[in-house]
């Protein structure tokens, strides 16, 4: 594992923290953002940045995916599987449809 | 040869990974690692909770200054009505004291109180997560209340050190209340996003904004008495049996950083039956 990735699951490991801790106080005057998850969109930055022949992806939403069970009351291995099947959908529309140029 | 092992590496690591997540959903491990995880980061948690309640409280008022010259009118109103309600509370205190000391129904006599420290909450989920959990005698569906007696909601999951709490507005909750002076029946439902409706309420029974809403007795999740919060729309559909109607909920997550668990030294109600039987 690479220094880049390392530090990429621990950025996500610290999104989860203010998920759950401070992310809630900024959805109490706007409630629609009760429904934005920090994890998710970091795992699609990632996915939608990297280079085509690299796997970060699916190993940031396997870990946002662990990170998110965590803290989730649904049963574990529901956010990696969501997360998993975010990366597999935005890999398939990349491939197939899209070119975004990659900044790493 | 090397063909078939670079295909078959990955597909023993994604069998590999779902046998150990598959695993992590067996009840104790599943409550140990949470439990493990949440002592880890327990503390940071806490101190970014705070930070999320500071800077909420700074830019909390300029996102609600569209509202605050109507608020303005509405309350100068309000003063001169409250002023006159003022006259009569002097009177009411002692009669009340005077209850109080008769009737004796205090929250203490049917529970223990445990404070805890919020340290997480998932808002779209409408649960919280605290500090105190089965070291601390903490059991799933004990009642979680503030200092203030408003109900937040119930203990839906226990770890060694720390607990789930279901918040009454989660989607999937309900119980029966008490609502007005006259003390109309009705059934509090969970609506998300830390709201909640009152329904059920027979449309022949009288309804009003600021008619206060409480615990019944007959939910058996709560103790009765305890504060929900007040009505505040009401919706009188022409065509149902029933009128609903929104609440303002006493319970603000906003200012809330420690809860009671409330401990219950006998089964609901029976608190009150006994003291009453020890008095003859």
């Amino acid at each position: 594992m690479t220094r880049k990735e390392l530090a990429i699951i621990a950025a996500l490991g610290f999104l989860v923290i203010i998920q759950v801790s401070f992310a809630p106080y900024l959805a109490l005057p706007v409630k629609w953002l009760s429904w934005l998850n920090l994890v998710d969109l970091a795992v699609a930055v990632v996915v939608l940045f990297e280079k085509r022949r690299h796997n970060m992806g699916w190993a940031a939403a396997f870990w946002g995916g662990i990170f998110l069970d965590l803290y989730s009351t649904r049963f574990f291995g529901f956010w990696i599987m969501v997360l998993l099947a975010m990366v597999a959908f935005v890999k398939l529309v990349l491939k197939k449809y899209v070119r975004i140029p990659s900044f790493w | 040869m090397r063909l078939i092992f670079s295909q078959a590496v990955p597909l023993l690591v994604v069998i590999i990974s779902s046998g150990m997540i598959a695993v992590l959903n067996i009840p104790s491990l599943n409550s140990g690692l949470k439990n493990g995880v949440y002592s880890v980061v327990g503390p940071v948690q806490k101190n970014v909770w705070f930070a999320g309640s500071q800077v909420y409280g700074f830019f909390g008022s300029f996102a609600h200054m569209n509202s605050s010259a109507r608020e303005n009118e509405q309350l100068k109103g309000r003063i001169n009505e409250l002023t006159a309600a003022n006259a009569q509370i002097g009177e009411l205190r002692k009669e009340n004291e005077f209850l109080r000391q008769g009737l004796n129904l205090e929250i203490g006599k049917d529970f223990d109180l445990k404070l805890a420290d919020i340290v997480a909450k998932n808002i779209a989920g409408d649960s919280l997560i605290i500090n105190k959990g089965s070291s601390n005698m903490i059991e799933v569906g004990m009642p979680v209340i503030t200092s203030e007696k408003a109900v937040v909601g119930k203990i839906s999951k226990v770890y060694d050190d720390f607990s789930e709490v279901d918040l009454i507005t989660r989607k999937d909750f309900s119980f029966d209340v008490k609502i007005g002076n006259d003390m109309v029946d009705g059934l509090v439902k969970g609506e998300g996003g830390t709201s909640a409706k009152v329904d059920l309420v027979p449309k022949d029974k009288e309804l009003k904004a600021g008619f206060s809403v409480i615990t019944s007795r007959m939910g058996g999740i709560f103790p009765a008495g305890l504060v929900i919060g007040a009505i505040k729309d009401i919706d009188k559909n022409d065509i149902g049996t029933f009128q609903t109607a929104a609440i303002s909920l006493a319970f603000d997550i906003n200012g809330a950083s420690r809860v009671f668990i409330a401990n219950a030294k006998y089964p609901l109600g029976l608190g009150a039956a006994l003291s009453d039987q020890n008095k003859q």
